[in-house]
């Protein structure tokens, strides 16, 4: 059986619905395009599939053959194998995307994908250059241990990648049941919104169960309109910038490190983490967002709530 | 694909030209304005429980910093195409100095390693500098 090379395949496609997309923004006002983000995306995208070629595709290729050379079971190459081989891929996603948010040496290539301030299908192909060889490496090359062909598996990752496309719009609301199964734009709009109730959620590639299973699920609030990038934004357009940003950080606080322990906080803590807690973590900011809130809906003592409140003291003495 | 790098690369350029210039003539290279409405806004939304005491706005409306009410604190707000990013920094931790109207925050920051402020004055610029970066500052002054 011949796997074609899907993500080749889709690229005109891809090139069509983000002008069609474009159109729409213009037309509707609905959803949000910044050239240089968007160039800065495209470039990015670009990037991500030529990077391979400096090395890593090889040694993707050369664990993947030691692999099935010591394969635990033959699978066929029947249709039944490959939807198998779908649905374990898409799990294998789940938790390769949740490390990836959740351990900063996988954040500091995935935050690529979520560098950008807007939602639209140039954000899709916002990918890494440097995160691809070990996330195949650990998360896919056991598919191929189990027994699926390397072709196989490099497909089924190809559908899947094909799939996260179409979800990085603003432009689709909710999808009624689907959204019960299927990751939706709906659903990966709160992935990549930064309001503090919608952080480290929604990990799922194309099924949104693993989330539900494992309890990350939130849905989209209505009331509460996503907003889009990371907890730091970036102050540069540069690829390069984007790209290795995070792992500058890194390195400069494994460099002021003083200690074995800080510097595994650095490289492997979630993202955020610092020695003292002078950072913040993801938990950090959810926590900070639920004692404000708190505080917020607890009834102010009289004294205070005739001459003061929190939104005008917030901004009362802009100078 | 053809197969042949050089010419898959060029080809790619290409289409990524086209969709950039497309996005173009549609309007979509904008840069957003930092002002009294929108840098607080953000600030709200990036750092909740930072209260701010004074703002500085750059005139061109690229940059704002804004200074803590316990003055211990300073965010730096700057603008990234029609987007806005945020740094919460220790006062003091980010070196600044006057420049004639123009105040320079070195703030290190991989990805924005200085920023610049247009103040109203060289005498604003050199009063703003001592507020957020200058040791000298007394945290109990007021702040206009």
């Amino acid at each position: 059986m011949q796997f074609p090379d899907v993500v080749t395949m889709a690229v005109p496609a891809f090139v069509l619905l983000v002008l069609i997309e474009m159109a729409l923004w213009r037309a509707t006002g609905r959803g949000n395009y910044e050239t240089r983000d968007a160039a800065a995306s495209l470039v990015m995208g670009l990037g991500s599939q030529i990077a391979p070629l400096f090395g890593g595709g090889a040694l993707v290729f050369a664990a993947f053959v030691w692999a099935y050379e010591y394969r635990l079971f033959d699978i066929p190459n029947t249709w039944q194998a490959i939807l198998l081989c779908f649905v374990l891929d898409d799990l294998r996603y789940y938790w390769w995307h949740r490390i990836s948010h959740e351990r900063r040496w996988f954040w500091a290539s995935h935050v690529v994908h979520h560098s950008s301030q807007h939602y639209n299908l140039t954000t899709a192909l916002r990918q890494t250059w440097t995160g691809q060889i070990l996330g195949a490496v650990l998360f896919k090359t056991p598919l191929v241990f189990l027994g699926f062909h390397p072709a196989m598996v490099v497909f089924v990752g190809g559908l899947n990648l094909v799939y996260q496309f179409w979800i990085h719009t603003e432009q689709i609301g909710r999808l009624g049941p689907l959204e019960w199964v299927f990751n939706t734009p709906s659903h990966h709009r709160v992935h990549h919104a930064t309001n503090a109730r919608y952080i480290d959620a929604n990990y799922g590639g194309t099924l949104i169960v693993w989330d539900r299973i494992f309890g990350t699920f939130v849905p989209e609030d209505d009331a509460e309109k996503p907003r889009y990038g990371i907890v730091k934004n970036l102050g540069s357009f540069n690829p390069l910038v984007i790209s290795f940003h995070e792992w500058i950080a890194m390195a400069r606080d494994v460099l002021s490190a003083r200690s074995p322990r800080e510097v595994l906080g650095y490289l492997f803590g979630p993202p955020g983490w610092s020695p003292d807690g002078s950072r913040l973590t993801s938990k950090m900011i959810k926590e900070r967002w639920a004692r404000l809130r708190a505080q917020a809906d607890a009834p102010a003592p009289k004294a205070e709530a005739a001459g003061d409140d929190g939104a005008g003291s917030r901004t009362s003495a802009i100078a | 694909m053809t197969g042949n790098l050089y010419l898959d690369l060029a080809v790619s350029l290409a289409g990524v030209g086209v969709l950039v210039a497309v996005s173009w003539l549609l309007g979509a290279w904008r840069t957003a304005r930092l002002d009294a409405a929108a840098a607080p806004d953000k600030l709200a939304f990036d750092e909740p429980d930072f209260l701010p005491s004074a703002w500085l706005f750059d005139t061109e409306g690229r940059a704002a910093a804004a200074l803590s009410e316990d003055g211990e604190e300073v965010a730096w707000l700057f603008v990234v195409g029609d987007g806005i990013a945020v740094r919460r920094m220790k006062r003091g931790a980010a070196p600044v100095r006057a420049e004639g109207e123009s105040l320079v925050a070195t703030l290190r920051d991989p990805s924005r390693w200085t920023l610049r402020l247009k103040a109203p004055s060289e005498a604003e610029a050199a009063a703003w500098a001592s507020r957020l970066g200058g040791a000298s500052y007394n945290g109990n002054h007021a702040v206009s």
